[in-house]
C-alpha cells in the first residue's frame, strides 16, 4: 500500500513509515518552554469555559484567541488554538449531556444517549464516560496519525469522490440504527433531514434551492442551528408542561456515582472501534468530527449486547459517539499540514495561524520544518492531558446545573440557544430557522418521529449529493466508477451488509416486543 | 525568516497598544470610536486574515482599534448585504474580496446588491493565477494543451472551487480566448481551491487554474508544472513560466484582490483618510511581510482606479457568467 | 437512584404517541411531499436549461427526496389508519398538554419579536421573565436577578469581547446607550 501511494505523493523527508527519533527529539525541545506549555493549558481552560456555556461555540473560542497568536511565537501560537481545539469538542458535549444543547456539531452523538442519562440521575457516569473515551480516542488517533504520518498523509489522496461517496454511502446506514422503535419513522425524519439540507447554493451550479429569494438562505441552514432547534427546543417545551403541572420547584438533583476504573476498561473494543472509524474519516479531508461522532455511535451500537438501550440512555452509545469524535483531531491534522486543506472552521483557523507565521501548510512544510510537525502533534498529547485534569474539575461543577429547578434552568437554556445560534452567523434568519425547526421537531416527538435520523440525514446529505454528482460528472455520467475501485466497493459493501444487518435487527427487536405485548 | 517575522509582530503589538492608548487623546472628529471591519467569510481563511493584519497594522495611522467581525455565509453575500444596510459613517466597512464584491452579485441577479451599492476605498493587494497541470501530464506547455482540447472536444477535465469561482471563470475566459467552445473542457466543482488542487493530483482532473498562493508548494516540490500566469511580466519567484500575455492571450489576465470597501454615499472625506491610511501602512516593512506570508503581493489602488476595476470585472464576469448560462435569476 | 425516590414529575402525556396522531402525521408528510414534488420544486428551484432534466440538475435530488417521502407517507398512512380503525378509542385528555405547550411556543414567538422591537438585550430581559414566571417561577427576587444579570453577562461577552454584532432594533434602547461618548470610552 505504502509503495503505491508514494507514487501518489512522495515525502522526500522520511525514508519509510518509521518516525525519525531525532526529529521527534528536536521537537520536543520546541515545546519544553514554560511559555509554550502555559499557552496550552490556557487554550484547554478558554476552551472548555466557553465548551461548556451553551450559546458560546468553539468556532468563537478559536476566533476570539487568533488575533492573540498574531503577537506570539509559533509554538505557543499553535499550543494555544491546539488546546482550544481538543477542549472544544469534549466541552460541546457537557452541555449536550448536561441540557440537551450540543456546543459544537461533534457533540449531536451525545446528546442521544447522554441526555437520557442525565436525566436518569446518572450525569456524572454519562461526563466521566464522554471524558475518558475522548482521552482515550484522542491518545490512541494522535499516535496514529504520528506514527503513519506519510501514509495518512497519502490517504486523503487515494480516496476521490467515488471512495469518498462510498464511505458517505456507508455511513447513511447509521440511520437505520438511531432510527428507535419504527425504521419507518426513521426513514421519515432522514427525508426531512436531507431535504432541509438542500436549502441554498446547489454544490455544483451554484443555482439557489428553496431561498426564495432570501439571501441570507444562500449558504442554507447552519448545522448548530439545526441541532439546538431540533434537540434542545422540544426539549424545553416537554419541560415546561411537566414544570407548569407540578407547580412545584423540580430538579433532576442528582449526579449519581462516577464509573469505575474496570467499567471504564471493560468498553476497550468500543475504543479501538471508534478510533479506526474516527481516524479514518478524520484523515479525509473535509468531513469533520460529527460524522465521526455517528459512525462511533454505529459501531457501538452494532457490536453491543444490548442495542435496544442506545437512545434511552446507553453508556456504550456515550462512549462510542466521544471516542468517535475525538479521534478525528490527530488525523485532521494531517491532510491540513501536508495539503492544507482544512476539516472543518477549527483547523481553518489553526492553518491561519500557521500561515500567518511563515509555515505555509502544504507539501513543502515537512520537508522545511518536520520538527515543527513532530511538535504539533506533541502539543496534542499535551493537551489531551490538560483536557483530562481541566474535565475532573469541570464534572465536579455540572451538579450545579442538575439541582438548578427546571422552571429556571431551561428558561436560561432558551436564551443561552438563542444567543448562540444568533452568533454562529450573526443574523435573525439563523433564530428563525431554529425555532421553527425547534417547533417541527416538537410535533415529532409528539408522535415518537426520531430527530437523530433527521441530523444526521442532514450532516451527510450534502456530502452524500456533492460527491455523487462530482463523481459522474468525473466518469461522464457512468456508473463504472464506483465499481472500478477497490475502495469503493467494499464500502459499498459494507454498507449493503450494514444495511441488512439494521433491517433484521428492527425485525428482531419488533419480533421480541410484539411477543411481550402478547405475553402480558 | 521566522525570527524577523516575530520581531515584526512585537513591533506591530507595541504599535498597537500604543495607538489604543493614544486614541481618546486624538482631537480629530473621525475616528472617535473603535471601528468594525466586516469579513464575509470564515475566520481563519485567507481574506479573514488579510483582513487581521490590515486590522493590526492600520490601527496606528487610522487612529483608532479596528475590530474584526466575521459574518460567513451564501459565497459573501451575508456579510456584505449586513454591511450595506450599515449607516455610511465609517464606523463599518467590509474587507473587500472579489469573491463576495464582484462574482457573487456578478452571477446572482438576486444577491441583493452590485458595485454601485458599495464604495471602493483602496485596494491593498492582488494574487495572480496560475495554470497547471500534473507532473507527469503529456501537456508541457499551453499550446499542447489547448491543442487537446480542441481535439478531444468533452474529455478533458478541469478542478475549479465552484461555479462562480475565479478558478471557473479563469479556465472559461481562457476557453472564450482561444476560441475553444464552452463545453470542450469539464468543469468538475470541489468545495474550495484546496481541494480541487488535490483533484488535479489525484488524477480526477486534467488541470487547474488557481491563485499563485494555492499553487507556490506545489509547483516548487515538483508536484504540478505550471503553464501560464496572468501577470503582465513574469513572477519573479518563477521566471521559467510564461505569462498569458507572451503567449498570446492579453486578455486571461484576471486576478484576484483584497482590499477595503465601504457602505454606499461613504463621505468622500472619510474615504480619502482611509485611502491614505493604507497607503501609509503599506509602506510597512511589517504589512509587507505578513502579506507576503499569506501569499498574496501588495498593490496599491486608491479610490478612483479600484472603483474603475470593480466595474471592470463586474462587467466582465457578468458577460461570462450570461455566456455560460449559470446567471442565477 | 432516582427510580427509588417518589418521583415529584408528572408525565408529559405529549411523548406517547397516539393512532390518531400517527394519521394526522401521515397525511401530513403526504401532503408535504407532495406538495413539494408539484409545487415547491418547480417554484423554487432554479435550474440551468443545459442541466434541465438530467441527474446533474439542481432539482434531480429534491425531486427523488419529495418522492421518497411521499411514498413512505403512504405506507405510513396506510399502517396507522389499519391501527387506528383496529382499536380507535385511546381515550387520553391530552388538551390541556397541548395548550401548555402552546403557551411555551407563543412565548418563543413575543420573546423573537421582543428581539426585533427592543433588541438582544432586552428582548432577552423580556423573554426570560415572561418564560421562568410560565414555567412557575413566583419570587421576584429570582426573577429579577435573572432577568438582569444574565442579559447583561451576554451582552458584555458578545458584544464586547467576542465581537457579535447584533441585530438593530426598531426601539434600540442599549444602542442609544452605547453610542453616547462617555459610554464607549468607559467601556473601552
Amino acid at each position: 500500500m505504502v509503495g503505491i501511494v508514494s507514487s501518489f505523493y512522495d515525502l522526500d523527508g522520511i525514508e519509510g513509515t518509521m518516525i525519525n527519533f531525532d526529529v521527534l527529539l528536536q521537537s520536543l525541545k520546541l515545546i519544553l518552554h514554560w511559555n509554550v506549555i502555559a499557552s496550552c493549558f490556557a487554550g484547554v481552560i478558554w476552551g472548555m469555559f466557553v465548551g461548556v456555556t451553551p450559546g458560546l461555540t468553539g468556532i468563537m473560542a478559536v476566533v476570539i484567541a487568533l488575533p492573540l497568536t498574531f503577537f506570539m511565537d509559533p509554538q505557543s501560537a499553535i499550543a494555544l488554538l491546539l488546546g482550544i481545539y481538543v477542549t472544544a469538542i469534549y466541552g460541546g458535549s457537557v452541555t449536550a449531556i448536561m441540557i440537551a444543547t450540543p456546543g459544537t456539531p461533534n457533540a449531536a452523538a451525545t446528546v442521544i444517549d447522554g441526555y437520557p442519562l442525565a436525566r436518569q440521575g446518572k450525569a456524572r457516569q454519562a461526563l466521566e464516560m464522554a471524558l475518558y473515551a475522548s482521552f482515550t480516542a484522542g491518545i490512541l488517533s494522535t499516535v496514529v496519525a504520528l506514527v503513519i504520518f506519510p501514509i495518512v498523509a497519502t490517504f486523503a489522496l487515494e480516496f476521490g469522490a467515488a471512495e469518498v461517496f462510498a464511505v458517505i454511502v456507508f455511513a447513511i446506514t447509521i440511520i437505520a440504527g438511531v432510527s428507535g422503535d419504527s425504521l419507518l419513522k426513521g426513514l421519515i425524519a432522514a427525508s426531512f433531514g436531507f431535504l432541509v439540507a438542500t436549502i441554498g447554493q446547489d454544490p455544483i451550479h451554484g443555482s439557489s434551492r428553496f431561498t426564495f429569494g432570501v439571501s441570507d438562505f444562500q449558504a442554507g441552514m447552519h448545522i448548530l442551528t439545526l441541532l439546538v432547534g431540533l434537540f434542545t427546543i422540544p426539549e424545553i417545551i416537554v419541560r415546561g408542561v411537566e414544570a407548569y403541572k407540578s407547580r412545584d420547584s423540580v430538579s433532576v438533583g442528582d449526579m449519581g456515582p462516577g464509573i469505575s476504573f474496570r467499567k471504564f476498561l471493560s468498553f476497550w473494543p468500543i475504543y479501538l472501534r471508534s478510533c479506526a472509524g474516527g481516524s479514518l474519516l478524520g484523515a479525509l479531508p473535509g468531513l469533520g468530527g460529527s460524522p465521526a461522532a455517528f459512525l462511533g455511535y454505529f459501531l457501538a451500537q452494532r457490536f453491543s449486547k444490548k442495542p435496544e438501550e442506545f437512545g434511552n440512555g446507553s453508556l456504550e452509545g456515550v462512549a462510542g459517539a466521544e471516542a468517535g469524535n475525538n479521534s478525528v483531531c490527530g488525523p485532521a491534522l494531517v491532510p491540513m499540514m501536508s495539503l492544507g486543506i482544512p476539516g472543518d472552521t477549527t483547523t481553518a483557523v489553526l492553518m491561519g495561524a500557521l500561515v500567518i507565521h511563515g509555515l505555509s501548510p502544504g507539501p513543502m512544510l515537512f520537508e522545511s520544518s518536520p520538527d515543527f510537525v513532530y511538535s504539533v502533534f506533541l502539543l496534542l498529547f499535551v493537551a489531551l492531558i490538560f483536557l483530562l485534569i481541566v474535565g475532573t474539575g469541570v464534572i465536579s461543577m455540572a451538579k450545579w446545573v442538575v439541582r438548578m429547578p427546571t422552571q429556571i434552568l431551561f428558561p436560561v437554556v432558551l436564551i443561552l440557544a438563542t444567543y448562540g445560534t444568533y452568533a454562529v452567523r450573526g443574523t435573525m434568519v439563523d433564530v428563525l430557522a431554529m425555532y421553527g425547526v425547534g417547533f417541527f421537531g416538537f410535533l415529532m416527538r409528539t408522535q415518537k418521529i426520531p430527530a437523530a435520523p433527521f441530523a444526521i440525514a442532514f450532516i451527510l446529505g450534502p456530502l452524500f449529493e456533492n460527491e455523487l454528482r462530482k463523481s459522474l460528472i468525473i466518469s461522464s455520467g457512468s456508473l463504472d466508477i464506483f465499481v472500478n475501485s477497490a475502495i469503493s466497493v467494499s464500502f459499498l459493501a459494507l454498507a449493503a451488509l450494514s444495511a441488512g444487518a439494521s433491517v433484521y435487527l428492527h425485525w428482531r427487536l419488533k419480533g421480541t416486543k410484539a411477543a411481550k405485548i402478547i405475553s402480558d | 525568516m521566522r525570527k524577523l517575522l516575530k520581531q515584526e509582530l512585537l513591533g506591530v503589538t507595541v504599535a498597537a497598544i500604543a495607538a489604543i492608548l493614544a486614541a481618546p487623546v486624538s482631537a480629530a472628529d473621525y475616528p472617535d470610536k473603535p471601528i468594525k471591519l466586516v469579513v464575509a467569510s470564515g475566520a481563519g481563511g485567507s481574506t479573514d486574515t488579510a483582513a487581521r493584519i490590515m486590522a493590526i497594522n492600520i490601527q496606528e495611522h487610522i487612529g483608532q482599534p479596528i475590530i474584526v467581525v466575521n459574518k460567513k455565509g451564501g459565497s459573501g453575500g451575508i456579510g456584505i448585504n449586513f454591511a450595506l444596510k450599515a449607516k455610511p459613517d465609517g464606523y463599518l466597512l467590509m474587507e473587500g474580496m472579489i469573491g463576495g464584491h464582484v462574482l457573487f452579485p456578478a452571477m446572482n441577479t438576486s444577491a441583493g446588491y452590485t458595485p454601485d451599492d458599495y464604495t471602493p476605498i483602496a485596494m491593498t493587494q492582488m494574487n495572480p493565477n496560475v495554470l497547471v497541470v500534473k507532473a507527469d501530464s503529456p501537456y508541457k506547455n499551453l499550446k499542447d494543451l489547448l491543442r487537446a482540447i480542441k481535439a478531444n472536444p468533452g474529455k478533458l477535465k478541469f478542478s475549479h472551487a465552484g461555479a462562480g469561482s475565479i478558478h471557473y471563470f479563469g479556465i472559461h475566459l481562457l476557453l472564450k480566448t482561444a476560441g475553444i467552445a464552452n463545453d470542450s473542457a469539464i468543469a468538475i466543482p470541489y468545495k474550495g481551491g484546496s481541494k480541487s488542487m488535490a483533484g488535479l493530483l489525484r488524477g480526477e482532473a486534467n488541470f487547474h487554474q488557481t491563485n499563485l498562493v494555492s499553487a507556490i508548494d506545489f509547483i516548487k516540490s515538483g508536484k504540478v508544472r505550471a503553464l501560464a500566469v496572468t501577470t503582465k511580466e513574469r513572477l519573479k519567484s518563477f521566471p521559467n513560466v510564461p505569462t498569458y500575455a507572451e503567449l498570446g492571450y492579453p486578455n486571461v489576465d484576471i486576478f484576484g484582490w483584497r482590499g477595503v470597501i465601504g457602505p454606499k454615499d461613504l463621505p468622500k472625506a472619510i474615504v480619502d483618510q482611509w485611502a491614505k491610511a493604507v497607503q501609509d501602512t503599506m509602506a510597512r516593512k511589517g504589512w509587507k511581510k505578513m502579506v507576503k506570508a499569506v501569499g498574496d503581493m501588495p498593490r496599491y489602488m486608491g479610490p478612483e482606479e479600484f472603483s474603475k476595476l470593480i466595474a471592470s470585472d463586474f462587467k466582465r464576469y457578468r458577460q461570462m457568467a450570461t455566456d455560460l448560462d449559470i446567471l442565477v435569476q | 437512584m432516582t427510580s427509588e425516590l417518589p418521583s415529584p414529575m408528572p408525565t408529559v402525556e405529549l411523548e406517547t404517541p397516539t393512532r390518531r396522531g400517527d394519521v394526522v402525521a401521515a397525511v401530513l408528510c403526504l401532503l408535504v411531499g407532495l406538495a413539494g414534488y408539484y409545487l415547491i420544486v418547480p417554484a423554487a428551484v432554479y435550474v440551468p436549461s443545459k442541466v434541465a432534466g438530467t441527474a446533474n440538475s439542481p432539482a434531480f435530488l429534491p425531486n427523488v427526496l419529495f418522492l421518497l417521502l411521499t411514498g413512505l407517507s403512504v405506507i405510513y398512512f396506510i399502517q396507522s389508519l389499519s391501527d387506528y380503525l383496529r382499536q380507535p378509542a385511546q381515550g387520553r385528555a391530552r388538551n390541556m398538554d397541548w395548550v401548555l405547550a402552546g403557551g411555551t411556543a407563543l412565548i418563543c414567538v413575543g420573546y423573537i419579536t421582543a428581539i426585533y422591537i427592543f433588541g438582544m438585550t432586552l428582548g432577552a430581559a423580556l423573554g426570560v421573565t415572561a418564560l421562568t414566571y410560565y414555567f412557575g417561577e413566583r419570587r421576584p427576587w429570582v426573577i429579577g436577578t435573572i432577568a438582569i444579570v444574565l442579559p447583561i453577562l451576554l451582552w458584555y461577552f458578545f458584544e464586547k469581547i467576542a465581537h457579535v454584532l447584533f441585530p438593530t432594533p426598531w426601539l434600540g434602547i442599549m444602542e442609544w446607550l452605547e453610542s453616547s461618548h462617555h459610554f464607549t470610552i468607559w467601556m473601552a
